[in-house]
């Protein structure tokens, strides 16, 4: 090779990975903004969303963990985890003998070049097994979510981005995220990063570093255990934007993106919100 | 005297006749008049399909631009609703304000393929 295709080599090499957006730089980033505008509150605190930045909402939250309005949900999940199929699988034939796998999804799943989220894995399961899928948003999905979330708690977030493929997918995550959208003309930014911590109407407003730890939740509002992809579509539909279809790719990727920022992060779901 | 009878009877039959052709021209008048008025409303109908599938069209584009706003999809359903129930007046108010807003979220979709990058924390 001579050296002036050496230096073009050179040259496409530094301008294609200028391009390219390094995710591990991004999620250091993200955690230096929640840093510096909470600089008394712990990093590992904000597996607990918005109760590690208001010490009174934390005092009520953890009084309602003595007894958690998604306990159920977690008994329910457990027994539905455990009910054979027709064929006489479980899911477990799918996932292993422990359901605590949580921390690895969002996974990219190279064969379909797709971002595969644990309700599409337990769904796909299902499929599999010659059993109908079950609804993504709230039900029997949810809980199985619920129970697969608790066996999980303590381990962290793992999530991979190993290929060009599953960049693009975490570099459209990226994108929804700081898009502007709606009549409101909002990002996710504008209230999770820009307005973190203030009130909108009597709510204050969570921070989305460790927005996807304690996935699924129990919200005073809806009565029952739902999943993140249900708060996507509220969020979506509060700045006045027409939402996505749960699991849609729109929401997948952005999910992949919330959740490699949490990286490292505890689990601790499933969660409960007022 | 029974020809000059005759030629009486006959005439007043003629005279009714008259008068029978002459109401049944003014009842034919009626409805010519209510085709007029019927004229004007399929053009005011005409107007608002135009302005509702100018609406369809534009909420459709910010849709597959994926910035479709909730507040335009709900103008166009009752812009649709109010054209069917024939209150036009709001109808066109609400189709138009639809193509407005669906026009707004269309400028968005474009301004914010680039834009966003701008907010990414470094």
């Amino acid at each position: 090779m001579n050296l002036t295709k050496l230096i073009a080599l050179l040259l496409v090499t530094v301008v294609v990975s200028a391009a390219q957006a390094d995710p591990e730089a991004d999620r250091l980033a993200f955690r230096e903004l929640y840093q510096q505008k909470f600089p008394a509150v712990d990093l590992a605190e904000f597996k607990d969303g918005v109760y590690a930045i208001d010490e009174k909402m934390r005092e009520q939250w953890l009084e309602m963990e003595d007894f958690p309005a998604y306990e159920i949900a977690i008994d329910e999940g457990e027994e539905l985890y455990e009910t054979p199929f027709a064929n006489g699988k479980t899911y477990a034939d799918c996932f292993g003998d422990d359901p605590g796998i949580k921390h690895n999804y969002p996974i990219f799943d190279e064969s379909v070049a797709e971002v595969i989220t644990l309700e599409v894995a337990i769904n796909k399961c299902r499929e599999d097994n010659a059993e109908k899928p079950l609804p993504w948003l709230v039900g029997e999905l949810a809980e199985i979510s619920a129970y697969m979330a608790f066996s999980t708690r303590g381990k962290s977030f793992d999530i991979k981005i190993d290929s060009a493929a599953a960049q693009e997918a975490y570099e459209n995550g990226k994108q929804f995220y700081y898009t502007r959208r709606g009549q409101m003309n909002f990002e996710c930014r504008s209230c999770h990063q820009q307005n973190v911590g203030h009130m909108l109407r009597a709510e204050k407003i969570s921070p989305s570093l460790g927005h996807t730890t304690h996935w699924p939740v129990y919200r005073g509002s809806w009565q029952y255990v739902g999943n993140i992809h249900k708060r996507f579509q509220e969020c979506n539909i509060q700045v006045r934007a027409v939402p996505f279809e749960a699991q849609s790719a729109e929401y997948r990727n952005l999910e992949y993106f919330l959740t490699y920022m949490s990286n490292g992060m505890e689990l601790n779901g499933p969660g409960s919100r007022r | 005297m029974k020809k000059l009878t005759l030629l009486v009877l006959l005439s007043l039959l003629l005279m009714a006749c008259g008068n029978s052709e002459q109401t049944a021209k003014q009842t034919n008048t009626e409805p010519a008049e209510s085709k007029t008025l019927t004229s004007t409303d399929t053009a005011e109908s005409t107007d608002i399909d135009g302005l509702i599938q100018q609406a369809e069209d534009l909420y459709a584009q910010s849709l597959a631009a994926k910035h479709a706003w909730t507040v335009n999809r709900d103008l166009l359903k009752d812009a649709q609703r109010l054209a069917q129930d024939g209150d036009m007046d709001q109808a066109i108010a609400n189709a138009e304000e639809a193509i407005k807003l669906a026009k707004l979220a269309l400028i968005q979709a474009d301004a914010e393929k680039d834009l966003w990058q701008k907010r990414v924390p470094q």
